[in-house]
């Protein structure tokens, strides 16, 4: 039984190193220039305050910077764990109506951040439903707030109304209409 | 499709072995085998939330069919059978994987504990 059980968590670990060579070559591949505009926000999510985090229901320690650790042109990004979710927080140079149109975003839906008109949309790929971001605009580009339910959990509620609730949460700490 | 990490019957007749106590593991074992789970589960769901950033970031190009580009490549990555899908199938197989040790180790508790009590009542086994 011993054999069986060890062969199992050898087949699980080989495969994720799979998993992860597979990742680490999409991010080394060339990428297109950023669309609307040049340059990068000068906001930076990764330097949230902790007490923000907590605010906003995230543990502030598990801070995950960019994409798979690289900046990208036009996008700052960084994500932390909650309880059965993750969430992410982009500034990004695209402007909220590129959110709008873009067709891989669907149920477009208005929401309130702050003082500000925002929306929540969910993603054409997502039948499942596990995840939802909130896009609005501000004084340094388009800020995304994004919720992925986990793999291994199922959402405990909307993740559009978490997304939301997040902003909200954070919505004083961003950059300002 | 991709193919299983696990036969899932395999994985099914073990976890009912071990429901029913006729597989066990060391407790000290077990929980080893399932905090190694949890470790991995939580590895694989971070790329997975990764690779959807990457790949909402790739969708915006600067022309209407780069963003078309985009949403090709997304079925790709978080499409069905796309990479999404394929962390997902890990993050499965080592779930039930997790609550397999876990069983195994309550299982092993049990029947250490059913062993205590008849020797201290100084009751005879099966």
């Amino acid at each position: 039984m011993n054999t069986v059980v060890r062969a199992g968590i050898a087949g699980a670990a080989c495969m994720l190193v799979f998993a992860v060579v597979g990742c680490g070559s999409e991010t080394v591949q060339g990428s297109p220039t950023p669309a609307t505009q040049a340059g990068q926000p000068a906001f930076d999510p990764c330097l949230l305050p902790d007490a923000a985090l907590v605010a906003a229901g995230v543990d502030p320690a598990t801070k995950d910077p960019d994409f798979f650790g690289v900046r990208l042109q036009g996008w700052n990004l960084c994500a932390w764990d909650a309880d059965w979710y993750f969430l992410g927080v982009a500034a990004m140079t695209h402007s909220v109506d590129d959110v709008r149109a873009n067709p891989k975003n669907t149920e477009i839906a208005p929401a309130v951040v702050g003082n500000r008109d925002a929306f929540t949309y969910r993603e054409v790929s997502d039948t499942d439903r596990k995840y939802c971001d909130v896009a609005f605009g501000s004084s340094d580009g388009t800020i995304l707030i994004m919720v992925d339910t986990k793999g291994s959990r199922h959402a405990v509620e909307d993740p559009c109304v978490v997304a939301t609730r997040s902003a909200n949460a954070l919505d004083p700490y961003l950059p300002q209409p | 499709m991709t193919t299983p990490v696990f036969d899932e019957s395999t994985l099914r007749s073990l976890t009912a072995l071990a429901d029913s106590g006729d597989l066990r593991l060391a407790d000290d074992v077990a929980s080893a085998c399932v905090h190694a789970c949890a470790t991995l589960i939580d590895e694989l769901e971070v790329l997975q939330r990764r690779s959807r950033h990457i790949s909402t970031r790739d969708a915006y190009g600067i022309l209407a069919s780069a963003q078309q580009l985009g949403l090709k490549f997304e079925t790709k990555a978080i499409g069905p059978g796309g990479l999404y899908d394929v962390l997902q199938q890990h993050i499965d197989t080592v779930t039930q994987l997790r609550d397999l040790f876990e069983k195994a180790g309550r299982a092993y508790r049990e029947a250490d504990e059913r062993a205590a009590d008849m020797i201290a009542t100084g009751t005879e086994g099966p």
